[in-house]
């Protein structure tokens, strides 16, 4: 049971970047697929669509800082439950957000090439999922630090 | 096609804005077909035989050893399997409207000739033949609040307007391809719905097209004048 509880801690630790990861993945590719499709359409204006496309790369390194948080509480049977509660919410909440911020980015990308004076406007609900995400990383660090080894 | 590969499809393709302001097509048929080999085999398959279907004016492949009745009796059986091989209620729904349309038209041609009610259920196809059938003598087959422009167009064949009638026509499915296209995200409703769009519009494109003809050859005979009768046929 002990080697358990343990293990539920490393799993909590890890959570968010693995989870994170796999969300940025799919996130990116989505929005990296739109931005592919664009280029076909637009004679310029590629890079744009391109750097908006990385953004949903930014809920790995969420995940990153806050398993480096983490680490630092260290892993033992008093911590093992807080680290595995907060680091599987916060990975799930960083999963999410990037996939749904990779549909946001398509369907800016997808807006701003048919008409390009809309686009500081079309990236307004990718930001705001990137503010959920920012949530879930700001209160995941204060949670971590008050975790009591 | 994997899910996600709609998204770099539908992207690069170009906004359809406007049926009548538009004079020319934003993406040729050759460009559009080279767009479209991103999907699968099966769901082109699909799309084909969507398009087919739908497409305006379309009308029972000629064949010479059926009569009319038996072709028309094909073309419904056809249109009826089409839909039910399609895996999607809002892919189903927007078929079942298009061939609405074309039956309650056909309806309203058959009684501006004077022809009866059908005998049979299974006249036409759509989800509103049988409605239609028992609303035969009913002004606008009590169709009129789902069909808004039908008054209108009804009037416009009484009245021998058949390109006015056409116009109509063509507005009313562009809207509501439009409205359909509004509620789909990168999917292959969104491109089928998207490749229906283009067809409408191409459509409208042809009809200046020929008139652009029409005025060309009416500009070459003024300038030729007297000559244009020696002109060979």
């Amino acid at each position: 049971m002990e080697h358990f509880v343990i293990a539920l801690g490393w799993l909590g630790t890890f959570a968010p970047v693995a989870l994170g990861a796999v969300g940025s993945a799919i996130g990116c590719s989505l929005a990296g697929q739109s931005a592919c499709g664009a280029m076909l359409d637009v004679e310029s204006g590629y890079g744009k669509f391109v750097g908006l496309s990385a953004m949903p790369s930014s809920q790995v390194i969420y995940g990153i800082v806050i398993m480096f948080s983490l680490m630092g509480v260290g892993v033992s049977d008093a911590t093992a439950g807080a680290l595995f509660g907060i680091g599987l919410l916060t990975g799930i909440a960083l999963l999410f957000s990037a996939m749904y911020q990779g549909q946001a980015v398509a369907a800016a990308i997808s807006a701003s090439k048919n008409k390009p004076e809309v686009f500081g406007l079309s990236i307004a609900p990718a930001a705001i999922v990137e503010g959920f995400a920012v949530f879930a990383f700001v209160f995941a660090l204060v949670l971590g630090a008050s975790i009591v080894a | 096609m994997a899910n996600n590969a709609y998204h770099s499809l539908l992207a690069s393709l170009p906004h359809l804005d406007s049926l009548f302001d538009c004079k020319q097509l934003p993406i040729s048929r050759f460009q559009l077909d080279q767009r479209l080999s991103a999907l699968g085999f099966s769901e082109r398959a699909l799309l084909n035989e969507i398009e087919q279907q739908m497409e305006w004016g379309n009308e029972a492949p000629a064949r010479p050893e059926q009569n009319s009745t038996a072709q028309e009796f094909d073309l419904i059986q056809h249109a009826h399997s089409l839909i039910n091989r399609v895996n999607s209620p809002d892919l189903a729904a927007l078929l079942n409207w298009r061939l609405d349309v074309r039956t309650v038209v056909a309806a309203l041609r058959k009684r501006m000739r004077g022809e009866k009610a059908p005998g049979y259920s299974r006249w036409s196809f759509g989800s509103r033949r049988e409605f239609i059938r028992r609303n035969w003598n009913a002004p606008y087959f009590n169709l009129e609040h789902r069909f808004l422009w039908l008054p209108d167009v009804a009037k416009a064949l009484e009245q021998g307007h058949s390109f006015e009638a056409e116009k109509l026509l063509l507005a009313a499915v562009w809207q509501h391809l439009s409205a359909e296209a509004a509620k789909q995200r990168f999917s292959f409703e969104a491109v089928v719905i998207y490749v229906l769009r283009w067809n409408v519009l191409q459509r409208w494109t042809s009809y200046n097209h020929e008139q652009a003809i029409v005025r060309f050859d009416q500009l070459v005979e003024q300038a030729l004048g007297q000559y244009a009768a020696a002109l060979p046929e």
